[in-house]
């Protein structure tokens, strides 16, 4: 995998520039390079000279980083305003949760559920449905709705402290609501209530078991958050390993600096008639921006 | 372009590109090699960064772009809006403004007579 694109992408997403965007930018420069090849080659250059002229008439890393992190607008909502977003999404998920379960119950007993006189008796199927219904909401939801925002934070390679603000956001939240329906034996009324644990009103909730439900929802969004997290780092960690290992600094090399390192080893001849080695395959952008 | 003084290039880009996508709509490549053509290539771009212009001013309403096939090799082709027509007029009396200002102040040193 050619290092030259890779840490543009990289250091695009760190500075908050959309994900879509990067990736329409990535491919543009694809694209483009594989014309100033196809140009430089037509003018005799060959196999990674003619690389290296290409990339160095593209830009250098910090001239195309440049041209796209200065304009603001550019960046995404999560990179601008993440203290808004994450809490707020967080939130907005839960809500939404538990306006459709409450939608769905009543709409359910509506239509499914028997008239005796003026009141309704639900069908014998529903309080089992219902109460799977509320344990998603409870138990599933805050973890789902976790995992949601770990993938838009790894997506856009934003600071840890906000999608893990967010996941115990949750899980304080989602472990505090709930939702109940209380199904007569006799005709009356049914009736249906979402609430929180602070309410009084449910006895079935201790604080230790609150506490309980709050780790255990926290660990569970978390874990693979933390590891796919560690999976992205070393994955680019090991990209400038990789160029360190073929004789690179630590950081991938410029344009101009992949120049000079061929203009100096065609000094010392070693390039000179040489066919393409798999290392010259490695050093094609091509592949990388297609990702 | 210009970058061994960019400050005399604030708005040139912007200028050329949509000057140039007046005529006809092409892909950023293709406009590159326009601009170095057209400008004898006095004003050189560092290539790469032509797309950043072309999406603000896409994100301006001033370009739109598609995807196109050609010869095999699927391009992504802008061309010039009627807001981009817009722009390109009020930008053009700008720089002719400009320009005239420039040419009349250097005229003027020039023939301020020698000591």
């Amino acid at each position: 995998m050619f290092p030259h694109f890779e840490p543009l992408r990289e250091r695009l997403l760190t500075a908050g520039v959309k994900p879509w965007r990067v990736r329409r930018y990535l491919a543009e420069l694809a694209d483009h390079y594989e014309d100033l090849l196809a140009e430089e080659e037509e003018s005799g250059k060959v196999g990674g000279i003619a690389r290296a002229a290409a990339l160095a008439r593209l830009g250098s890393l910090d001239e195309l980083a440049e041209a796209m992190t200065s304009q603001s607008r550019f960046r995404s909502l999560a990179a601008k305003a993440p203290w808004a977003l994450f809490p707020g999404g967080a939130v907005l998920g839960l809500a939404i949760g538990y306006a459709v379960t409450s939608l769905l119950m009543i709409g359910t007993v509506e239509a499914f559920a028997s008239r005796v006189g003026s009141h309704l008796m639900p069908p014998a199927w529903l309080p089992p449905v219902a109460e799977a219904v509320f344990g998603f909401d409870r138990y599933l939801l805050p973890i789902l709705l976790g995992w949601l925002i770990a993938a838009v934070a790894l997506r856009q390679r934003l600071p840890a402290r906000w999608p893990v603000a967010a996941m115990m956001g949750l899980s304080l939240l989602g472990a505090g609501l709930y939702c109940q329906a209380d199904w007569p034996s006799e005709p009356t009324v049914w009736s249906f209530r979402v609430g929180n644990l602070l309410d009084g009103q449910r006895d079935s909730s201790s604080p230790a078991s609150y506490a309980m439900h709050v780790l255990i929802s926290f660990l569970f969004a978390l874990l693979p958050y933390l590891v796919l997290r560690r999976r992205l780092r070393m994955s680019f960690a090991g990209l400038a390993l990789a160029g360190l290992l073929a004789g690179c600094s630590s950081t991938p090399p410029t344009a101009e600096e992949l120049i000079q390192r061929f203009a100096e080893n065609r000094a010392n001849g070693e390039f000179a008639m040489r066919a393409a080695t798999p290392e010259d395959a490695a050093v094609d952008p091509r592949q990388s921006a297609r990702r | 372009m210009g970058q061994s003084n960019p400050s005399f290039m604030n708005g040139v880009p912007e200028l050329l590109i949509l000057s140039l996508l007046r005529r006809r709509e092409m892909y950023g490549y293709e406009l590159v090699q326009q601009i170095r053509a057209a400008t004898g290539s006095v004003v050189v771009l560092g290539e790469g960064v032509v797309y950043p212009a072309l999406h603000g001013l896409e994100k301006d309403g001033a370009l739109k772009s598609h995807r196109k096939t050609v010869e095999g090799r699927s391009r992504v082709y802008y061309a010039l809006t009627p807001v981009g027509e817009a722009r390109l007029t009020e930008l053009s009396g700008v720089w002719a403004k400009l320009t005239q200002a420039i040419g009349d102040a250097l005229g003027g040193v020039a023939h301020v007579p020698a000591l």
